[in-house]
């Protein structure tokens, strides 16, 4: 039987596009736009920055065809590409705005007089965490992103991994306790 | 109240970075700690709400966006190599162009006709055995010279 591994497709995308074959390239785009739109809606907060930071990381990507090693894997790399985009989103967002937009979202969760919505709550706690804690958040429930992967896309050692995602749960389970047994 | 000393294991067994052996233990201890099987339910209860939450998808609009501008990046690519490959060959003829004038300069100077020194008369009137004379500054000069040689006493 032959078995389907789709990182070893996305090298040889990788190999195709780093030829000069465009189409290569758009595959690639089509094979990880929506995993990598939904990380980046977590780490910057809305679409329509997301859409920004995931443009920029394709463009990113493109530029750094030649300097994939192979090491680590496409899905890995184009992660980190992605976080890259996302800091310097932030950094951006920070210079330009005196109040960030997280501390304006409120958190609905036991208030007495509006029933909670969950989804917008969550959304909201997750934009209330920093920046660190949200992207191995992210990366661990939306990606399933092992602790090396994650180590490797922030370029952070395993330990501090587990610490930020710790504290990141530790924070949400706070901010969310009211849903929570 | 005293923490479980297995407490510190539970989130990376949950994420499956626990080795074989610790996950066994973690596995035997969990029927008997109510503390740690709540905290399990805690953090699956945690992941199902973060999972639940709208999940964004990317429009078609938006895909369509991306390709639009991966699509402008490789034109501008191609553009950018071919604005330096034109600087290249412009800059190869200027200094073609330039090295071929001088050359043909050199060749100009090196093929006129040479133009015979002043003296060179002198030297053809003084070998000759007439002794004619056939400018005047070769006259003078014999002349000068014979008269200063008469005066020497």
């Amino acid at each position: 039987m032959v078995q389907h591994n789709p990182g070893a497709d996305d090298i040889e995308l990788m190999r195709r596009a780093a030829a000069g074959e465009a189409g290569a390239f758009h595959a690639l785009v089509d094979r990880h736009a929506q995993r990598l739109f939904r990380l980046a809606v977590s780490l910057v907060g809305n679409a329509v920055d997301a859409e920004d930071v995931l443009q920029e990381t394709f463009i990113g990507a493109l530029r750094g065809l030649r300097s994939f090693e192979g090491r680590s894997s496409v899905r890995t790399w184009l992660s980190r590409i992605l976080v890259t985009q996302a800091a310097r989103w932030h950094r951006d967002q920070r210079r330009s705005r005196t109040q960030p937009m997280d501390e304006s979202i409120p958190i609905s969760a036991g208030g007495a007089d509006s029933p909670p919505d969950v989804g917008m709550d969550v959304n909201a706690a997750m934009q209330r965490l920093s920046p660190e804690h949200r992207q191995v958040l992210v990366m661990r429930e939306f990606e399933q992103m092992s602790y090396d992967e994650m180590a490797e896309v922030l370029g952070i050692p395993r330990g501090t991994v587990e610490s930020r995602l710790h504290r990141a749960r530790s924070e949400m389970r706070e901010k969310l306790k009211a849903y929570l047994p | 109240m005293a923490t479980c000393p297995f407490s510190e294991y539970l989130e990376a067994f949950y994420d499956g970075e626990l080795d074989d052996s610790r996950r066994s233990e973690i596995v035997s201890h969990l029927p008997q700690c109510g503390s740690c099987a709540a905290e399990l339910r805690c953090l699956q209860a945690m992941s199902r709400m973060l999972l639940s939450g709208s999940s964004p998808k990317l429009s078609q609009i938006g895909l369509y966006r991306l390709h639009e501008r991966v699509d402008q990046a490789m034109e501008d690519g191609v553009l950018r190599i071919v604005r330096v490959l034109s600087a290249i060959a412009a800059c190869v003829l200027v200094a073609g162009s330039a090295w071929l004038m001088r050359t043909r300069e050199d060749r100009a100077v090196e093929n006129a006709t040479p133009v015979a020194p002043p003296w060179a008369d002198v030297v053809e009137a003084s070998d000759s055995p007439s002794g004619a004379y056939s400018t005047p500054a070769a006259a003078w000069y014999l002349a000068d010279d014979s008269a200063r040689s008469d005066e020497t006493p």
